[in-house]
């Protein structure tokens, strides 16, 4: 587990990260959503021990991780723009991260290549930006490690690799119990892949939870009410996080399991009722309005 | 693995990241060491064949030099030995500039003790094995010239370790600079600044001192950098260079060893300390540690003021307004430059206006120092109880000096006076001092510039420099107290200490009075010793001032070519009496019926402005003036025995040391050449003898003869 508690990080007169408390579940993908200069980065980073919190503390299965080599045995850290040695090929890195991390598989790390149709003998500045945001993936998975670290990784990447990659992150979740933390600004990216959601902005955490956990407790319903009595009835025993009319026809998130809202608008006399699923921008939409923020503007673009 | 063959394995990793920093360091130290030794060699086989070397020992000896020269102490190899410590110390650590290196080398689990270490030492051999190889290759193709000798094997293992220790100053120093900074240009700037900061700095003080202060003594003492390793190298590799003996060596060198491997340990503390204080945020600024860059600016920035004081002062004539003005706008100037270095942002010219503050306020009360004279510069004269002795140097005497020993090592004449020369007439010289303090420009009569250095009971030692106006009658009876005495004699003239150098085979002595030159038995030299330091006795400043030197014996070493000029004065029975007894004592006067004939040349310098006329002529079609210079010199030749009488009645030679007298006790504007006859009793050598007349002493006559008109 990467426990994260109540760090922050100022960069000259600029708080980049601002008391940030994060758990890190094991064997799930965490996704750390954010805007450009929401502290992702920063936060990976810090989680990585390449930066030093100013304040707080990260530890990596107990382990503080700033200077620790045992903590950092147990993640690989893909960065933004990850850096491969000048002239080096595939096998030029593979050589130098098997000599870090004992674990390194190098017959997997050959079929991955193959797989991924990526020359093992060809320079990587050759490579496009995609393939080489591939082999850093490539190396990370056959590192080994508990923990694997990505920053924007998955941008850049078509949607087929992108797709060959979270099934590799499958396989190793199940074969090996890899924890991902895959950090990105762009929601929809992470939608099908993430378990838990940390939604960081502005140097700070404005939200933190499971995904199941969020679309389980929030759910939207489109109903017809056949009263205002019945309206004001149904409403008043219900946490609702946004309302929208259209006529006569009620739009309206609530914060609730499905079964108690069908249990509890059994009890209201409607003309129509419909209980749907919300997808993950919505819920993000519903969480963030709730504190006072347009996600769409933040996340979604 | 062990963490044993970790380190191994990680510095293979480490150097296949850094071969080209391995080839640039073989091929220079190829080019310096083996490339060299062959060049050397062959030339002077080369002369060799030429007929250059009458013997086989002066060959094997030229041999032996030209291997010495190759890997022994040479110039050059401190340019190459720089060049290799910053490249590898910027390429080893230049990870930590690039944010992308910095994410990728300090998240894989590789302790940061461990990655300094790796690049630290791939660092030191990637210098180390290319120049022990290149050495070795060197000293093989010496031994198959049969050109390597003991001595030249133990000056090139000296020369080595020397390269080394000044290889790791330069190294540490430039990881320091690396650590301390985010940005190559940046760190060029850092390590100049680390390299020559204090001799910048030193340069000012003494530079200030001397615009500044009318006592300023740069006779005695001048401030030297003393961490400057470049400085340092650049100013003993000549003398080692030319350094033969092994315990000569021995003795300069270890106290340069002692000091490069002190800071060279010390700069390294602080690189590794910085290492693991570095914020990896700091990738691609300007310096690393905020903290750092008030303290860069106020240093950086009051030198910058300081040195526009220094060099605006004189060249504005002394104006205040001007030097303070100048001063301010090139601190302000500084601070903002620095500030928009710092932050890469030209907006940032008016950041930080604390520090800029500070930098104006020390720049102006350093001016303020030197200006007004705060700490008393010049007026300090010490209380007489605190004084042990002084030295004093008088302008007047131009000797060689030299240490006894076998080698008749060459030592300066203010170093000579520092370590023999301890007067204690202490009361005497405050007295001068303070009374020349006293002196305005306008009373000033004929002296000079005297430099004194004080050593106080407290150990610290203080020099300055004062004017002495021997004019001034009450000073004369100090100067008498001060000079006259065997203290001062002992200071002045090493011949008073000397023992067993008289007995040296080489010693030539000679007596001239300034015609005839006439050699004296060398086994004879305790004895002139003797009669001249009795005659010594009566010296003092009045018989200096007064009397002109009637003769002078020389004392050659002809094994160094060291000279000791005694002077001997009408007074000095002693030695002349010695002379006599040799028949080497000739007066000073000339007999006229030995001169054939006296040639007079007068210059006429007074009339220079005179005969300068200025012309129109025409340069790049402008029309400008210039100034053409009439020959106003005229020479005249006498030869009437009654006119060469009358001339050589007042003449002086040229070549006898008029040290104390007045600067006017000659007459400059003549030259007088005199030519004796073939058959003079008196023994002159063939050719021409040069005088002057004594000031007031020209006769009418020649002053007609050579009398100069202008053309019309």
């Amino acid at each position: 587990m990467i426990e994260v508690y109540n760090v922050t990080k100022t960069f000259e007169q600029i708080k980049a990260v601002d008391a940030v408390s994060v758990t890190i579940k094991e064997n799930t993908v965490f996704g750390l959503i954010g805007t450009n200069g929401a502290g992702k980065s920063t936060m990976l980073r810090m989680i990585t021990g390449i930066l030093k919190p100013d304040d707080g503390t990260i530890a990596i299965d107990n382990m503080p991780v700033y200077d620790n080599i045992e903590a950092k045995k147990k993640f690989f850290f893909i960065a933004d723009e990850p850096y491969f040695f000048a002239n080096a090929n595939a096998g030029t890195m593979e050589h130098y991260y098997s000599s870090i991390y004992e674990n390194f598989n190098k017959e997997e790390y050959n079929k991955y290549l193959e797989n991924f149709n990526l020359d093992k003998r060809r320079k990587i500045a050759t490579y496009s930006k995609g393939m080489k945001k591939q082999l850093a993936l490539i190396l990370g998975i056959c590192a080994h490690t508990k923990y694997l670290l990505c920053d924007e990784t998955f941008d850049g990447l078509d949607p087929v690799m992108r797709q060959g990659i979270k099934s590799i992150l499958a396989k190793e979740m199940e074969e090996n119990g890899l924890t991902p933390v895959i950090a990105s600004h762009n929601l929809r990216e992470l939608e099908d892949i993430c378990d838990h959601v940390g939604l960081l902005h502005k140097g700070g955490v404005l939200l933190s939870k499971d995904l199941e956990d969020m679309k389980c407790n929030i759910q939207k319903v489109q109903c017809v009410f056949s009263s205002i009595e019945d309206e004001l009835k149904a409403l008043s025993g219900l946490d609702v996080l946004k309302k929208e009319q259209r006529g006569s026809l009620r739009t309206i998130t609530v914060r609730s399991t499905r079964e108690e809202i069908i249990a509890h608008f059994a009890t209201v006399s409607t003309v129509f009722f419909e209980v749907l699923p919300l997808s993950l921008e919505e819920i993000f939409i519903s969480e963030t309005e709730v504190v006072g923020y347009d996600i769409k503007k933040l996340i979604l673009g | 693995m062990t963490s044993k063959n970790l380190f191994w394995v990680r510095c293979k990793e480490n150097n296949k990241r850094r071969i080209w920093v391995w080839i640039v360091s073989i091929l220079l130290q190829l080019v310096s060491y083996p490339a060299v030794m062959t060049v050397y060699l062959s030339r002077i086989q080369f002369w060799n064949k030429e007929g250059m070397y009458a013997t086989k020992d002066i060959y094997k000896t030229a041999l032996y030099e030209a291997t010495a020269d190759a890997i022994g102490f040479q110039p050059k190899t401190y340019m190459f030995v720089i060049i290799l410590a910053l490249l590898i110390g910027m390429q080893g650590f230049s990870y930590l500039y690039d944010r992308k290196k910095v994410d990728m080398y300090h998240s894989v689990p590789i302790p940061m003790e461990s990655r300094y270490a790796t690049i630290y030492w791939n660092g030191i051999a990637s210098y180390l094995i290319p120049c022990i190889a290149s050495i070795f290759i060197a000293i093989l193709i010496a031994l198959t010239q049969g050109a390597m000798g003991g001595t030249v094997l133990a000056e090139c293992g000296y020369a080595f370790v020397l390269n080394l220790l000044f290889f790791l100053v330069i190294y540490h120093t430039t990881i320091l600079a690396v650590m301390l900074t985010g940005n190559k240009v940046i760190t060029g700037f850092l390590i100049f600044g680390f390299l020559f900061l204090e001799y910048f700095a030193v340069q000012l003080y003494n530079g200030l001192k001397y615009t500044f202060f009318d006592t300023a003594d740069n006779y005695f003492t001048n401030l030297e950098p003393q961490l400057s390793p470049i400085y340092d190298y650049s100013m003993k590799v000549y003398e080692l260079k030319w350094e033969t003996d092994l315990t000569k060596i021995g003795d300069i060198i270890f106290p340069m060893y002692i000091k490069w491997f002190v800071l060279m340990a010390v700069l390294g503390v602080i690189a590794y300390l910085c290492y693991w204080k570095r914020p990896a945020e700091s990738a691609g600024k300007a310096i690393a540690f905020g903290k750092a860059k008030p303290v860069l600016k106020v240093v950086i920035a009051t030198m910058v003021g300081a040195a526009i004081c220094y060099l605006v002062y004189e060249s504005a004539y002394y104006n205040v307004w001007i030097t303070v003005l100048a001063m301010l706008a090139g601190t302000i100037l500084c601070c903002g430059a620095l500030e928009v270095i710092f932050e890469f942002d030209i907006r940032a010219m008016i950041k930080h206006l604390v520090s800029s503050g500070v930098s104006i306020g020390i720049v102006l009360i350093i001016f303020c120092i030197y200006h007004f004279d705060i700490l008393g510069y010049d007026t300090y004269v010490p209380d007489v109880e605190d004084v042990e002795s002084f030295a004093l140097y008088t302008g007047t005497y131009y000797q060689d000096y030299f240490r006894e020993g076998d080698g008749y090592d060459y030592i300066t004449e203010n170093e000579y006076y520092k370590q023999n020369m301890f007067l204690t007439s202490v009361e005497e010289i405050c007295e001068l001092v303070k009374k020349s303090q006293n002196i305005e420009g306008e009373e000033m009569g004929e002296g000079r510039q005297f430099y004194v250095l004080y050593r106080l009971k407290s150990g610290r030692e203080v020099s300055r420099r004062f004017y002495v106006d021997f004019d001034d009658a009450s000073n004369e009876e100090l100067l008498n107290e001060i000079v006259g005495n065997e203290e001062y004699i002992n200071g002045v003239y090493q011949i008073a200490k000397a023992e067993k150098v008289l007995e040296n085979k080489t010693l030539e002595i000679s007596y001239s009075n300034g015609t005839v030159e006439k050699a004296l038995p060398s086994v004879d030299a305790e004895k002139i010793k003797e009669a001249w330091l009795k005659d010594m006795e009566q010296f003092d400043f009045s018989l200096a001032r007064h009397n002109r030197p009637c003769g002078k014996i020389e004392l050659l070493f002809t094994d160094c070519y060291n000279i000791w000029n005694l002077p001997v004065y009408d007074s000095f029975t002693n030695t002349i009496d010695y002379l006599k007894e040799n028949n080497a004592y000739y007066p000073l006067e000339l007999n006229p019926e030995d001169i054939a004939s006296v040639t007079v040349t007068n210059y006429h310098y007074s009339l220079y402005e005179e005969a300068t006329l200025y012309e129109e002529s025409t340069i790049n079609s402008k029309v400008v003036a210039t100034s053409v210079t009439a020959a106003t010199d005229v020479t005249e030749t006498f030869t009437e025995p009654e006119e060469i009488a009358e001339i050589v009645a007042h003449i002086y030679p040229t070549n006898l040391d008029l040290n104390w007298n007045s600067v006017d006790e000659l007459e400059q504007d003549y030259e007088i050449t005199i030519a004796f006859k073939a058959g003079a009793d008196y023994p002159y050598g063939a050719g021409y003898y040069y005088y002057q007349f004594i000031n007031g002493e020209v006769p009418g006559f020649v002053e007609e003869a050579t009398a100069w008109t202008p053309e019309e």
